[in-house]
């Protein structure tokens, strides 16, 4: 390598390639980015909210207030003014992909992640 | 000291790593994917497309928005609408003139029911209609079993039904046709076929967790989670091989309680009430019409007969889950599945159908 690099080079070189192992592990490494949860109302989409910070949220959907409970990194319906309480049967949703609705009310959540696990939930 | 150059070749390289990378990664981004939901049949149907440009998808939206609300009215079974008019009119004359927007669901219907043994049966909406389910309040107590008992004594079947051209005749004036088993399917069909129309060949339509699948999201193929049938989570999870029809139907649905009990909206023609044989039913198969209706079949056929229905529609990828919550697969669908639910549930692999 001697007379073919300089200090200068070398120190570049040492860079560029620290770069290229950064980008690689940033943008093709284990998803370190969190999950979102979505939320719909009446066709729109009224919400994206980090899955890691509990809160509880009031939605007005078409018939009433969904109120969507989000704890421990999972959301759920917690109560909507539909009759068969399916949506709140279904329970917690945790991965990426996972999704649950008040059809009647028109209000859904979805669990968002970069690598979703599930593309669609079959029911 | 003599100035030295970083050879061109080796920063051209790096240059080209850089730009690849960046470049792959961005095609991972979920962006890729492009969303909407509406409702229409009573429930939430999701459009979900890949790697097409905003415009594109936004009117392939708007289309199958129009559409869906368009199948929606033309095959309602209880809202004023053709369908409406024409059990009208076969009850009172018991011949009709077919409106073209439901003819081409009477023979394929007919056939369906013929080779599932009268399990799935569009023709049994007197029954639907005794048991309040041809309502969107969910009712509030089964009926009198002398009623159903009746209604069961009419014998409606979907092979009282003759087509001559476009005219429908029925030999059993009790015969009152509801497509909820099937309508949800051939709108789902149709959606596809449009989507292909506009030129795109990576999506997936979702009726209320019903859906067709075609292409793939990227790189891999769509992944289409199956909700565990009690309890909240994914049972398993299926890839969907370029264009499928993947149908769940579950004693979980649409329903009411009782007095402690579970009345759910799949009726057994057979019995006159909610078909008890399994918790779920998850067909593949390539159109999603014969999967809907199939997996209504092999959810009312349950543990016991579902094999040999499964025989007779043709198909190959059938998972059941039993009364016990025993999960039952033909060959072909234990190579497909992937189960979540942690700890695994017991399976059973049947003979191929």
């Amino acid at each position: 390598m001697r007379g073919w690099l300089t200090g200068a080079d070398g120190v570049l070189l040492v860079a560029a390639i620290a770069l290229i192992g950064w980008l690689y592990v940033s943008v093709w490494g284990p998803s370190s980015m969190p999950l979102e949860i979505e939320i719909w109302s009446r066709g729109q989409r009224v919400e994206q909210l980090p899955l890691a910070e509990d809160r509880i949220l009031d939605i007005r959907g078409a018939m009433g207030t969904s109120r969507i409970e989000i704890k421990d990194g999972q959301a759920r319906f917690v109560a909507s003014p539909c009759t068969n309480k399916l949506c709140i049967l279904h329970g917690w949703q945790r991965h990426a992909g996972e999704t649950t609705a008040c059809v009647p009310n028109r209000v859904s959540l979805r669990i968002l992640g970069r690598d979703a696990r599930y593309d669609a939930i079959n029911f | 000291m003599p100035t030295r150059r970083l050879s061109p070749y080796l920063l051209l390289l790096l240059g080209l790593a850089t730009a690849g990378l960046l470049a792959q990664g961005c095609a991972r981004q979920p962006d890729a994917v492009q969303e909407q939901q509406f409702i229409a049949f009573g429930t939430l149907v999701d459009v979900s497309v890949y790697g097409v440009d905003a415009e594109l998808a936004q009117r392939a939206f708007t289309d199958l928005e129009q559409r869906f609300a368009q199948w929606h009215h033309d095959w309602h079974a209880w809202e004023p609408g053709p369908l409406v008019d024409l059990n009208t009119a076969l009850e009172t004359t018991g011949e009709a003139e077919v409106p073209a927007v439901i003819l081409p669901l009477i023979a394929p219907a007919q056939d369906l029911s013929a080779r599932s043994n009268g399990l799935f049966d569009p023709a049994i909406g007197g029954l639907l209609a005794l048991w309040g389910f041809q309502s969107d309040a969910p009712p509030q107590a089964p009926p009198a079993a002398a009623a159903i008992t009746a209604e069961l004594a009419k014998r409606p079947r979907m092979s009282d039904l003759r087509l001559e051209d476009d005219r429908l005749i029925t030999t059993n004036r009790a015969v009152k046709l509801d497509f909820g088993a099937f309508a949800k399917g051939v709108a789902v069909d149709r959606a596809i076929e449009h989507l292909r129309e506009l030129g795109i060949d990576n999506a997936i339509v979702n009726a209320g967790g019903d859906l067709r699948a075609i292409g793939r999201r990227g790189t891999r193929a769509w992944r289409i989670g199956v909700r565990n049938p009690r309890g909240p989570g994914v049972l398993a999870v299926i890839e969907a091989q370029g264009d499928e029809s993947i149908f769940t139907s579950g004693d979980y649905e649409r329903g009411f309680d009782y007095q402690g009990r579970h009345y759910h909206h799949i009726l057994d023609p057979r019995t006159g009430y909610p078909a008890a044989g399994a918790r779920s039913v998850t067909v593949i198969y390539p159109d999603a019409a014969t999967a809907d209706a199939a997996a209504t079949a092999l959810l009312v056929a349950g543990a016991k007969d579902w094999l040999e229905v499964a025989r007779n529609l043709q198909l190959r990828w059938v998972m059941l889950v039993d009364g016990e919550g025993v999960v039952h697969m033909t060959p072909a669908m234990a190579e497909r599945v992937h189960i979540e639910l942690d700890p695994p549930p017991l399976i059973e692999l049947s003979e191929a159908p």
